[in-house]
This record gives structure tokens, sequence and C-alpha cells, in this order.
């Protein structure tokens, strides 16, 4: 057993009424990984800040290697070597990444910056973990994984002893997560303490050594990996029983003919020619890695792409063609075409507003009489349409920015089921969302499909989530459709294998792929 | 080398200033070139362009300062009134200050101007327009009440020395101005305070949790920004020897475009030093090439507005651009 960096002993924190951390104690072994579940809400995040000093504990304490301590903001973590991957709002983007690594703390001599050191003492640390991206290098021009490794190499310049990373696959492609792992497994033998946040249950597997699970605010579990299996690990997740497998229902024989047929389309520089039909009640998943073209096909049939984008080729919308050179977001929408971007926070939600708000937004045609919006009418579709997406508790009034991720995408796939789409897009709709949100998201849109004749255009780069939802999948690599598969023909891992550009599938330093992909 | 040199903002923006001396130069037989015509240019210019630090310290946060005018006018009528010697208007007793006196006065008014607005953006996290669009209206106002609306005149005699000596030929104010824009831009990219203002600018979060003291820096930028426009009011009041209503009428539209022209953010976090110089001098060259060529101040306003939404625009095409450049 190795020594322990860090123990939080009985963390309570209370905001106001609400009660998010109740009795929590962690233990960090030096040179262990400790994964950390839970659903959104669970309180991973709270104890986290608490780690971190954004946050101070009501009752319990915080020991690194034997001392008492008391870290008063993440400066203060950090100086006691505690440091943390941020899943977002890391970096600076508009200065450079030898200043993002060392920000706020830039080496200095004779009262002015020492810029040759901190450009030489950023590329010794970029050296350190293997990347190959530049130390002057604006960091808003670089790639997500080639951000993250400066975020890495920025939390690693404290010289942790307790290193925190935040759901750090979350934006990855699989070649980049092995990458990742490969990296987390030389940390960890260099005898940092390594907490690692995440959602993917196989990921737990892969790397960690202990496993504490957090629901409701407390600790569900705390496991030694070799005492764990894939079924306890969801049971103390969800607390309660759940079948390994989703309920996957054919299409009925009602729904017949197609809803949106594409010939011939494509987008110049985006993705090439493709042609595929969505049959009314069908889902047909689009699986790809992120950058493989999937989220500028969706745009393209929305029309949300940028004004001098070269669109061609038809669209047979309903039976009757569209010229997608003209279309727009708006006339997408009259047409019954929904679009769940992969960006909720921002072309997802309206923030600041209500649920009932967002749901009946696309929708006001039917809840307006005139110029006037019939308040009772609206409240009503809102509330039918969250028994629909099964989001609880019914309340219409509540801010959207109070739901978790699962519950705001809910919100959203139920503001398009309100304006009775014939036709919903879904980019990455589960991603950052908890196991069993994801579920019920599944479980919706395979109902709507088959009850109500909706198509459904799934893209996703989570093989599992293809499989899971789809009827039908076609597989994008490099901006064309390569193939067509059906879900019981493939395992996740000939998916995966399927979806690389060509060439990845070697040795190639992770830089190079991602150049291929472009 | 010349590939790369071009591809730097601040050299592009110093061929247009260049282009535009030499095609006003030429409309106006030559005017422009003497080294009278950019003398009054440079002169012109000092008043905007210390105002224009200011700002774009500010802005490069990603916040914004509109009290300018309103600050400079109380500055002015502040500090007049302590060096005027007509007893009725003097605020301070009676006798005309010394004008060391008159000049602290007015900086600690500009300070103090300067750190309500900044006390209220970092603290009370009111938005700055709106706070500095009160401001602006409470200067003005205040400068109202204490100068009874009068132009205050009869200022202690020596005080023209910060407006109108020079040294070595070369007007106090130009290099004033000059030297608080080398000054500007060491703080700004050689010592940690001016690397937070990018980095507040560019992401306050990550400042943050990078242990920036996120709020002080905000609050600083404001007291520099009225310690900057206290500068220019000391300048103008010493200039005209009186303070009144109209002198720096339209400061904070013109710093703010001295800012924008010279490729600082709107939204903070990007942006040099050395471009807002030119910035500053763009704008004081297209000021004077239109008066010269005999163009209305009617005219001249209607350029400036627009040359503010262009610069400021360039900054949304540059993706595009930059997409289509790499994808070809």
């Amino acid at each position: 057993m190795n020594d322990i960096a860090l123990s939080m002993v009985g963390i309570s924190k209370s905001f106001g009424d609400v009660t998010v951390l109740n009795d929590v104690s962690l233990e960090l072994r030096a040179g262990e990984v400790h994964a950390l579940l839970g659903e959104n809400g669970a309180g991973k995040s709270s104890l986290m800040k608490i780690l971190m000093g954004v946050h101070q504990p009501d009752r319990g304490q915080l020991v690194l290697a034997g001392r008492p301590v008391r870290f008063s903001n993440p400066a203060d973590a950090q100086r006691n070597r505690v440091s943390m991957v941020y899943q977002e709002f890391g970096l600076v983007p508009t200065l450079s990444v030898t200043e993002n690594i060392f920000l706020g703390r830039l080496p200095m001599r004779f009262g002015r910056i020492d810029w040759p050191r901190a450009r030489a003492d950023a590329t010794a640390l970029l050296g350190r973990i293997g990347s190959r991206v530049s130390c002057e290098a604006i960091v808003g021009d670089l790639k997500v994984a080639d951000q993250q490794e400066v975020e890495i190499a920025r939390a690693l310049s404290y010289d942790p002893l307790v290193f925190i990373m935040d759901e750090p696959s979350s934006a990855l492609s699989r070649v980049e997560v092995d990458n990742l792992y490969g990296l987390v497994r030389v940390l960890k033998k260099s005898g940092i303490a390594i907490v690692y946040i995440t959602h993917k249950l196989d990921e737990v597997f892969a790397l960690a050594n202990q496993v504490t699970i957090l629901r409701d605010g407390k600790v569900a579990g705390t496991f030694a990996i070799r005492d764990l299996d894939m079924k306890t690990l969801v049971e103390s997740m969800t607390g309660k029983p759940v079948s390994a497998d989703a309920i996957r229902e054919s299409a009925e024989a009602s729904n017949v003919g197609n809803v949106i047929e594409l010939e011939e389309f494509a987008a110049e520089r985006m993705f090439s020619a493709v042609n595929f039909a969505v049959g009314r009640g069908s889902v047909v998943g689009v699986a790809g890695v992120i950058g493989a073209g999937k989220s500028e096909l969706a745009r393209a049939i929305v029309g949300a792409l940028p004004h001098d984008a070269d669109i061609r080729g038809k669209m047979i919308f309903q039976g009757a063609a569209v010229d997608p050179k003209t279309m727009t977001p708006n006339k997408a929408r009259r047409l019954g075409i929904g679009f769940v971007s992969e960006d909720r926070q921002a072309e997802g939600i309206v923030q600041g507003h209500s649920v009932q708000f967002n749901i009946v937004l696309p929708a006001l045609n039917r809840v307006s009489a005139g110029f006037l919006t019939a308040v009772g009418a609206a409240r009503q579709l809102a509330l039918s349409i969250m028994d629909v997406v099964g989001l609880r508790p019914r309340e219409p009034a509540k801010l959207i920015g109070l739901l978790s991720g699962g519950n705001q995408q809910k919100v959203v796939i139920g503001k398009w089921l309100a304006a009775q789409s014939k036709f919903l897009i879904l980019d990455e709709p589960t991603r950052g969302i908890d196991v069993t949100a994801r579920q019920e998201i599944y479980d919706v849109i395979r109902r709507e499909a088959r009850d109500t004749g909706l198509g459904v255009l799934l893209l996703s780069s989570d093989m599992r989530e293809i499989l899971v939802a789809s009827d039908r999948i076609l597989v994008m690599v490099q901006g064309r459709i390569t193939r067509e598969v059906a879900p019981h023909e493939v395992t996740e891992h000939q998916l995966l294998e399927m979806i690389m550009p060509a060439g990845a599938r070697s040795e190639k330093p992770m830089s190079d792929v991602l150049a291929d992909a472009q | 080398m010349i590939g790369r040199l071009l591809r730097n903002d601040d050299v592009l923006r110093l061929i247009v200033l260049v282009a535009l001396v030499i095609i006003f130069g030429l409309l106006t037989n030559g005017v422009t070139y003497s080294a009278l015509g950019l003398r009054n240019i440079l002169q012109q210019s000092a008043i905007v362009g210390i105002a224009a630090i200011g700002q774009a310290f500010v802005i490069l946060t990603g916040a914004i300062d509109v009290s300018l005018y309103g600050t400079g006018m109380l500055v002015s009528v502040v500090g007049a009134s302590a060096l005027t010697s007509r007893f009725d208007l003097n605020l301070f007793g009676g006798d005309p200050s010394s004008i060391w006196t008159g000049a602290g006065i007015m900086l600690a008014v500009g300070a103090m101007i300067g750190a309500v607005n900044g006390a209220l953006v970092a603290w009370a996290r009111i938005p700055s327009l709106v706070v500095t669009l009160g401001v602006w209206q409470i200067g003005v106002g205040l400068a109202q009440l204490i100068g009874g609306g009068y132009t205050i005149t009869d200022l202690t005699p020596d005080f023209g020395v910060f407006g109108q000596s020079s040294i070595a030929g070369v007007p106090i104010p130009i290099v004033e101005m000059l030297v608080l824009f080398l000054l500007a831009a060491y703080v700004l990219h050689h010592t940690s305070f001016g690397r937070s203002i990018y980095a507040v600018g560019g992401n306050a979060a990550s400042a943050y949790l990078s242990g920036i003291k996120v709020q002080r820096i905000q609050f600083a930028v404001f007291v520099i920004s009225g310690i900057m426009v206290s500068l220019a009011a000391i300048s103008i009041t010493s200039r005209m020897m009186a303070a009144s209503a109209r002198t720096l009428t339209g400061l904070q539209i013109d710093s703010v475009a001295a800012v924008t022209v010279g490729g600082v953010s709107i939204f903070g976090g990007k942006g040099t030093i050395l471009g807002v110089l030119i910035g500053t001098l763009i704008l004081a060259v297209i000021d004077s090439g239109l008066g010269a060529i005999g163009a209305t101040t009617a005219v001249q306003n209607t350029v400036k507005g627009a040359i503010i939404i262009v610069a400021a625009s360039i900054e949304y095409f540059r993706p595009r651009l930059r997409l289509k450049t790499t994808a070809a």
C-alpha cells in the first residue's frame, strides 16, 4: 500500500437549505489513480471545489501529507502542490501557450518578466508530457486535444502531489484518449496521487486503482478496482438495479416512406457528396470521430453553416424538393426539422429563462393568438412535453440554468417535440451527461420514433451510443460516408476501427493523426 | 522575413498610416509633408493619445470607460478653480494655488473618479458601460455646479508650462504622450500586472483559478484611466489657459476609436499598445487631412464613426479569412 498523499475527512457542505456534501471522506494515495464517479449533482464538483479552495467546508478536514491544511483559494491549493486540469475555463484563448502555463506567476528577473526562461521552462514541461505544441502558439488557435495538453502542462507546472483531472477524455477521439491514458500512467509512476473524474465506466477499469462513487452528496461506496464489476458500479451510481443493455425495438410497419432524402449533398471543404435517406420512424446513426464532418453535415441540412459555405446537391423533405442553398434555421423549423446542437450551452438553451420559455420557443405559433401568447396554453404545452421527455420535477417556471446537464438536454429535445418536428437531428446529444439521463434520452428518442414516426439523424463519436440507439449506422471518415452497417453486424471495437482516419490505426503520434483528420 | 512582417498587424497598420499621410500630402500639395504639418498632427493627437492609453488598459480587461469626457471636464474645472485668481470662482479660498498644487489636485480628482468607476465595476459587479455612463453625467453635472456654467480663466500664468512649452523644439504634450506610450508598453509586456490585464480580459475565470486577483486588476485599470484623463485634462487646460465645457468634447469616442483602430479587441485580452499609438496617429491624420482638404466637421464626424465600425468588425471577418487560406 502506498503512502496517503491527501485525505479528506468527514467533509460536509451546504448552500442555504441544500446539502451538497454530507460527511464525505476520501483517501488519495501517492502513485495511484482514484476514480471519482457519480451522476450530475452527486457532489463531485463540489468536493473538488473544496479540495481546490474555491469553497470552504462547513465541517471536516483536509490532511495533506500528514498535516491538516486549509486552502483559501485555488492559488493557495496550487502553492501546496494540489492542482487540477479543468474541464473548461482553464485557459486564456488570446494568450500564448507559455503564458497560459505560467499564468499569474511568470518567472521574474530584475523586476521584469524573464521571457526566455518562461519559454524554456514551458518547452521543457511540454516535452515531459510528450507534447509537440509550440510554446509560442496562441492557445485559441490550437485544436482541443492540444489545448488539453497545455492544460495538463499548466497543472503539472505546480509540481503537484495531488493531481485532479475533470473528465479529461470527454472531448477527445479514440487515439487521443489512448495517448491520455499513457500519460496518466506515466504520472502515476512518478508518484503523483491522481483523482480522475469521469462518466465513462470503461475508463474506470482501464485506469483506476481505487474507485469512490458519490450519490446525493454521500459516499455510495469506495472500492479497490479488483473488488468491483460493472454491474455493482452502475447500481452504486444510480442506487437502483439496472439491466445492462438498452432495449431496442424495431420501427412499426406503419412508419413507411422517407422523411428526408439527400442526393449528392455536399459542402465544399467540409464534407463530400453524401447520399442517404432517413425513413419515418427510424433512427439513422452517423458514427465518426470529432472533426469527421458530422457537425458540418448537420448544420448544412438546417442551413446553419456560415453564409459563404458552398452547399451542393438535392434535398427532398417529406416528398417535396427543397433547395439546400436557401435553407435557413427558420425555414428548417417551419418545415419540421429540429436540430439539437453539440453545444448545448451556446446553441441549445436560452440561459436566464425558464424551462417553459425554452420549450415553447420554437412552438410559439401553437400557443399564440394573433400577437398574444396564451400563457395558459404555453404552460399546458410545457407540462405535457415535460411528461413526454420525463423531466422531474414538473416545474415549468424553474430557471433552465438550475437544471443538470441531462435535464437541460431533455428540454432541448422536448422543445423540438413541442414544435411537432418530423425530423430531428441530434449532434452529440449526450456528451457530458450521466448514464441515467443518457438512457432516458435514448428511450425518449426510440419511443417518439416508434409512436409518432419521427425520423432521427443521430451524429456521435460515442460508439456505444450509436450502437444502442440506431436502426442503421453510416460511418463517416474525413468528410466522407465510407460504409453502412447494421447495429447487430458490428461490435463497438469494430466500429471504432471503421471510424478511424486512414493511417491512424498505426502507432502515429497524436498531432500527425489530427493533421490527417483535418 | 517580409512575409512574417506583413502578417504582423501593427506593420499593416503602419503601412496604412504612411499611405494616408502620402495621400493627404498629395491632395493638399504637400502641406502635410512639412515638419509643421506633421508637428500639428502630433500635437492634435497628444490629448487623445494619452486618454487612449488609459482606455486601452480598460478595454484590454474587457470593460470600457465612457466617462472620459465627464471626468476630464470635472478635473479641468476643479483644477482651474484652484488656479484662478478670480475670487468668485476660486474653490479653495481665494489665492490662486501654485501650478504643482493645481496639477496635483487634478491628478487626485481623476484618480478618485477612476477609483469610483473601478470599485463599482470590480466589486459591485455593475457593467462598466452602465457605471461609466452614469459617472460621465455626474462629472458633467458637478463641473457645471462648481464652475457655475462659466469658462474659468485668469489661471496662474506659469500653468501654461504643461501645454505650451517645448523640449528641444518638441512640444511637451507630444513628449509626454510618447513617454507614456513607452511606459505603457513596458508595463503591459514586461510586468506581471500587465500580463494579468491580458489574462483577465482573455478569460477571467482562468485568471482567477491561476491566483490572479481579478477584481484588483479590474479596479486598477480604471484608476489608470482616470489618471490618464487627468494628464490629458492638464495638457488641454494649460494650452487654453481656461476650463470650459467644450474642450474635451468627444474624448471617449476618440479614445475608443484610437483603441479599436489600433487593433485592440473590444472583448478584451488581445491587442498591443503600439497598435493604439498607430491608431491614434491614423485618426489624427484623417482628421487633419480632411480639415486640410476642406471637409466640414459633419463630414469628419461621419468618417470617424464609419472608421470605428470598420476597424472593430475586421476582427469578425478574420477567422473566416483564415479558414479559407488554410483550406486552400
